[in-house]
């Protein structure tokens, strides 16, 4: 599932950031580069994929990781 | 010499340090981000927008402050990461669905660090080409309700081309003044509070179900004041600030509370700060009197109750009296009142449109009155804990202040028994979420570690950093009269004295000696 969000990640970016680097990356994704607006892509994108409910409410939705246990513990 | 740089190591004030406590402690994070949205409609320069925000950092060097910890004390350092000022073009953002606000939360959510900045953040998005939307936020730490008309100001004057007025003290020198100035008043404030604080986590309203006074999530209702408010106010001989905390005392009363202290903020600023961005507001409770008899009389009690605290207004709480545990709302209900006399200014060849109230979706307390009069009307929202209080309940409380509010002014002279109010709310089994009873002690938690050894330095350095002959070793710190300042003085010396880094958690979880002894002794194993 971690290659799946980075995937859909680098498509809410419109292709700003790789893939790789969002894999690899070891700071959050506003730092790598993820903007506001790319940010409520991948919100959308994230909801529709997952059917789970993304806030905007927590640093720890600002990882990759972070994103990624999210949708995890909603997936019951 | 510029006024504009921070110098090593100047003091943070004291709001600053109880706050930057409150972080470490776990309990700020959102709470604290102050969100700010201007909407800027026509040909817009986004570049020379972009150029007045860096003209606005460089006057308010709060805005590249940071708060570090020296000895003891916090002090204001120039932060390693300075407020990130960025473009981003969101064309079609709108047509796509999305909206305004949404893009003002993401924001708001962003991190920022007291420890190593940034302290604020500007963003300028491209919605169209002729529609822009500036987001600003700040860390409460460095900006406060003020500072909004004062960012808006500079902003607007830096993209007119004119020059941004330089500040006339540092912060240094302000928070030592003030400093000075609490040290003074600290006896006399205690002895002022002593007779009238009462630190209740009991509350009656309409669909409560628990009572904090910890950040949280929040939720909001908005909603107007009856635009004659003024001359309601004028009738009774009051202003409208005391007309409205006078409304809301009456309210919690007819509810069912006795004796609801209701904590407002108190601008702390000075003919010296008036144009200086940053943190200058102390929250201090105001008690009133069961009203009765003519509602009018009853307003001028609680004005005359609010004016004596006028004198104290610069001393935290927590600095005169004890037994203020790590907060970040004083009272479980609160208010903030605000007046914005001026109308937005110009940013010559657009039209611009403050959101002054834009909402961070959190709440510092259980319910929280926000009150920003204008010249376009008063705006009202009550800030309210989801999971706490319902939101019909929260309606409700909006309904019933409106409702008196309107009585007052239609009939000033009424006595308070005649007046539209709630019946009592009957009280359910509503626990305060905030208080430590029934946790079990760090040195009673099955830990490995024999704390023994240690208490006797610790107690050693409570006794010094407190300033008392004898402390039991089961004593609560904040009932001693601890605050933040004891916090960081007892986490420096057992740095210095036992080497071990004391957590902030320990604050929360055991404030007592055997506590922190623990918890040495835990550090220690695990070293």
């Amino acid at each position: 599932m971690r290659e799946r969000v980075a995937e859909l990640v680098a498509k809410a970016s419109g292709g700003d950031l790789a893939v790789a680097d969002i894999l690899a990356a070891e700071c959050s994704l506003p730092a790598l580069g993820l903007t506001s607006i790319a940010y409520l892509r991948l919100i959308d994108l994230l909801e529709t994929e997952f059917d789970c409910d993304v806030d905007l409410d927590g640093g720890h939705l600002d990882t990759l990781d972070g994103l990624v246990e999210h949708i995890a513990g909603q997936r019951k | 010499m510029s006024p504009t740089l921070i110098g090593e190591g100047e003091q943070a004030s004291l709001a600053q340090h109880g706050m930057w406590i409150t972080e470490r402690m776990g309990c700020g994070g959102r709470v604290y981000h102050m969100p700010l949205a201007i909407r800027l409609d026509g040909p817009l320069d986004v570049d020379r927008l972009l150029a007045a925000c860096h003209d606005v950092v460089r006057a308010h060097p709060q805005l590249t402050a940071a708060l570090a910890e020296r000895d003891g004390e916090v002090r204001l350092v120039p932060a390693a990461v300075p407020p990130p000022i960025g473009f981003e073009d969101a064309s079609g953002f709108e047509d796509a669905g999305y909206e305004a606000g949404e893009l003002v939360d993401r924001e708001t959510s962003l991190a920022l660090d007291l420890g190593t900045g940034p302290a604020a953040r500007f963003t300028v998005f491209r919605l169209a080409p002729e529609r822009h939307l500036l987001v600003f936020v700040a860390h409460h730490a460095v900006f406060d309700g003020m500072s909004k008309d004062i960012l808006v100001r500079d902003l607007a004057a830096a993209y007119a081309g004119r020059p941004v007025s330089a500040l006339p003290l540092t912060h240094g020198e302000i928070a030592e003044r003030e400093n000075a100035r609490v040290a003074e008043l600290l006896g006399e404030a205690a002895e002022f509070w002593r007779g009238r604080w009462n630190d209740r986590q009991d509350l009656r309203l309409p669909g409560l179900s628990g009572v904090s006074v910890r950040a949280a999530a929040g939720e909001a209702v908005d909603f107007a004041l009856p635009s004659d408010l003024a001359v309601a106010a004028d009738k009774l001989g009051v202003t409208r600030f005391e007309l409205v905390l006078a409304a809301v005392h009456t309210l919690l009363t007819a509810y069912g509370n006795e004796d609801a202290a209701v904590a407002v903020d108190l601008s702390t600023r000075t003919e010296e700060t008036r144009g200086h961005i940053g943190l200058f507001v102390n929250e201090l409770p105001v008690p009133a009197p069961t009203p009765s008899g003519r509602f009018a009389d009853f307003a001028r009690t609680v004005r005359d109750e609010l004016r004596a605290t006028y004198r104290f207004r610069q001393v935290p709480l927590a600095r005169a009296v004890g037994g203020v545990s790590p907060r970040t709302a004083l009272t479980p209900v609160s208010v903030s009142y605000r007046r914005r006399d001026a109308s937005t200014p110009e940013f010559p060849g657009v039209e611009a449109s403050v959101d002054w109230m834009a909402f961070n979706q959190a709440v510092r307390g259980t319910l929280h009155l926000q009150v920003v009069d204008a010249p376009d009307g008063v705006a009202a929202r009550l800030q309210f804990n989801p999971l706490m209080l319902s939101r019909s309940g929260c309606e409700s409380v909006a309904g019933h202040l409106l409702a008196l509010l309107r009585a007052v002014a239609a009939a000033p002279d009424a006595d308070v028994a005649d007046l539209p109010l709630p019946s009592p709310v009957v009280a359910s089994a509503v626990e305060s979420s905030s208080g430590r009873a029934g946790e079990p002690s760090a040195s009673a938690r099955g830990g490995a570690a024999d704390a023994v050894p240690y208490v006797a330095e610790v107690g050693e350095i409570w006794r010094e950093v407190l300033g008392m002959p004898e402390i039991g070793p089961d004593e609560d710190l904040f009932d001693l009269g601890g605050h933040s300042l004891s916090i960081t003085q007892i986490i420096a010396k057992v740095r210095e004295r036992m080497d071990v880094e004391l957590s902030f958690d320990v604050f929360f979880d055991d404030p007592t000696i055997n506590g922190i002894a623990a918890e040495v002794a835990r550090l220690r194993e695990e070293a």
